[in-house]
């Protein structure tokens, strides 16, 4: 059996994190979108998934190519050269869908399902985190205070006396000691200084460094960027 | 033989040091590290020939001020006394009333001291320019930019007798840089002046006027009623100086006034500052703590500009920077306290962080000082140095941004920009 998955598009309404890599393969629950779809398309019996792609192809067949040899699977690329909507696409892999006869599958790649959560739950009980789900890679300090709803990715380090509640903190990022997260996401390879603290969807892009003793409120702080003064109103920086 | 004169002020003044005046009269609160009014005890100590020093104020005489004269004539060996006006009766009613006490003993002259000021006190060099040359009125003066001038009272001289040509109390515009810093030097020929500026009050007058917009009987306005009216008559003359000096009106000037004397305290009271003590907390730049030592646990960071109390807790990983700590206080493990006054026997929970905005004069330009500290502009609460006043608690992880917590009063939820009630 066959699948298309739509997954054309910016990602816009997800920058800064979208900035750096395409939606499909922002993590969550430290997985990308695309492949918790893929694999439960593997295991309902597809065994070709075409994708139907726009903005930064590359990064997305680089990152299929070794999810075909992980799954067993056929991953082609349909590659659209200006947006065609929703069913545009369709039209467009029509020579890679008709090579059977059988049904396929349609799937936009942003929409969440039921089958995450019971590998979740699983994990859930097996970790007694209250929620949280943390890479065997990541490093916590002593004295930190994790969860609830905490999701730390690979390679994460968390200092001494860190609070963090209901975040995600992508890969490699380095929280240092003492500091306070609420409801942000850390973006991969950030540095947190100490004392610092954020909440109210604090939006960290890829490789931003935040100066210790700061504040930061409802920030949403493009890549590479380095904060050196605190953000006590929402708002975004460039 | 000389005195001194402190002017400390009543109940009504200070206002602008609320929440923390309620706790202590504004003359006694702690600036690096000991209250306001030792700095000035302090200085007026060592200038040779000190007999007495006078403390002239509305306030009742309570415990804790009683309880500080006493130490301070200890500490000092000087005869130290309150003299209770009693009404409020003007910077130079209490002179005038109190003038047969000030006089007694014949002194060559007396220093007036304002309580809310902040300076090095250069006593001995005032003295110098009145033996060389005695007047009535020797006032002490620096130099301000010329916005900024425009919020104290302003001195033009003749720059080469130093004579005080004309003198204008916050003018509505610029009159001089040179600003008066509320520090005298008075011979007893001065209390003539002040007995014809009393007497003619007295004749203008019975104006009962309840309202406290005209000034009252006995009242004696020193530097509307006597340096404006005498300036320009060969008998008020200036001192210049460019030590520290700055006005303490607000919790933000005192916490900056506490920067300045800390600024000095390696060449005057090197004992006073924090030294590094191996397995100690890591110091930054200038602090003090009270005696005996709070209890300090692993791996605080304190510093610059933090001023401790005796009896405070501070628990691990806590960063204090730019604010201070008073007596009795608590902080709990990982919390963050910058720019901000924590009130006697508080408490700020885990996590929490506690933050205050400076208002300091631009540390570039040498002549600024303090702006006029008013609470609103347009309306809205001015981002200010965070105040927790007297026992209040802070619970764990919340952010308490520019605001001021009034005494006894236990938080939920975060706060900013706000006065909480």
């Amino acid at each position: 059996m066959k699948a298309l998955i739509l997954v054309g598009g910016y990602g816009t309404r997800l920058r800064p994190l979208t900035l750096s890599i395409p939606k499909p393969l922002v993590d969550f629950c430290n997985k990308p979108i695309l492949l918790h779809q893929v694999e439960a398309l593997a295991a309902a019996g597809v065994d070709h998934v075409i994708l139907a792609v726009s903005y930064m192809s590359q990064v997305l067949e680089k990152e299929m190519k070794a999810q075909e040899q992980k799954l067993g699977i056929r991953i082609s690329m349909s590659h659209e050269e200006e947006p065609l909507g929703t069913a545009g696409p369709l039209a467009l892999a029509r020579d890679l869908l008709c090579e059977t006869a059988d049904p396929f599958f349609v799937l936009n790649s942003d929409v969440i399902c039921d089958f995450p959560f019971e590998a979740m739950v699983q994990f859930h009980r097996h970790h007694g985190q209250e929620g949280s789900i943390l890479d065997p890679s990541a490093r916590i300090g002593e004295n930190c205070s994790i969860g609830p709803n905490v999701s730390l990715g690979p390679g994460v380090v968390v200092e001494d006396g860190v609070c963090i509640r209901r975040c995600t903190v992508l890969r490699d990022a380095h929280i240092r000691s003492h500091s306070w997260l609420e409801s942000c996401i850390v973006g991969w390879r950030c540095r947190v200084g100490q004392w610092v603290r954020m909440e109210n969807v604090t939006v960290l892009g890829e490789d931003v460094i935040v100066n210790d003793e700061l504040y930061l409120n409802g920030a949403s702080v493009l890549p590479h960027k380095s904060i050196g003064e605190s953000v006590p109103e929402p708002r975004i920086i460039m | 033989m000389l005195k001194a004169v402190i002017l400390i002020g009543g109940p009504q003044k200070g206002t602008r040091f609320r929440p923390l005046s309620f706790e202590v009269p504004k003359p006694l609160f702690p600036v690096a590290g000991v209250p306001m009014i030792q700095h000035h005890i302090e200085a007026c100590a060592q200038v040779p020939g000190m007999q007495e020093i006078l403390l002239i104020g509305f306030y009742q005489p309570d415990e804790p001020l009683t309880r500080f004269l006493e130490a301070a004539q200890q500490e000092f060996n000087l005869p130290i006394r309150y003299l209770q006006e009693f009404a409020p009766l003007g910077t130079g009613g209490g002179l005038y009333h109190f003038r047969d006490q000030i006089l007694a003993g014949s002194p060559e002259a007396f220093f007036v001291l304002n309580a809310d000021v902040c300076s090095d006190f250069p006593l001995s060099a005032m003295l110098d320019v009145h033996r060389h040359q005695p007047h009535p009125f020797l006032l002490l003066g620096t130099t301000a930019n010329r916005t900024q001038s425009l919020n104290y009272g302003c001195i033009v001289e003749n720059p080469q007798t130093h004579e005080v040509l004309h003198y204008v109390e916050k003018p509505s515009t610029f009159v001089s840089d040179i600003i008066n810093c509320g520090i005298y030097l008075f011979s007893p020929e001065a209390l003539k002046p002040l007995r014809d500026v009393f007497q003619r009050n007295q004749q203008d007058g019975q104006l009962e006027d309840s309202s406290g917009l005209w000034p009252g009987a006995g009242t004696i306005r020193l530097e509307q009623d006597v340096f404006s009216a005498l300036a320009g008559q060969g008998q008020i003359y200036v001192h210049l100086t460019d030590g520290i000096w700055s006005q303490i009106k607000s919790a933000g000037s005192a916490l900056y006034a506490s920067r300045l004397y800390l600024s000095q305290y390696q060449l005057t009271h090197p004992e006073r500052l924090a030294k590094h003590t191996p397995g100690g907390p890591r110091i930054r730049g200038d602090w003090i703590w009270g005696p005996p030592r709070p209890m300090v646990v692993l791996s605080p960071q304190l510093g610059p500009n933090v001023s401790i109390g005796e009896g405070v807790t501070i628990g691990e990983g806590v960063r204090l920077r730019e604010s201070i700590v008073l007596h009795g206080a608590t902080l709990q493990e990982h919390t963050c306290v910058l720019h901000s006054i924590v009130g006697w026997g508080s408490t700020v929970g885990r996590w929490a962080r506690v933050e205050g905005t400076p208002n300091d004069p631009n540390p570039n330009d040498p002549r600024a000082h303090m702006d006029s500290e008013s609470l609103f502009k347009d309306g809205k609460l001015l981002p200010a140095i965070t105040i927790l006043g007297c026992r209040v608690r802070i619970p764990a992880e919340v952010l308490i941004l520019n605001s001021i917590v009034l005494p006894h009063k236990e938080l939920s939820r975060s706060f900013t920009n706000q006065i909480i009630l």
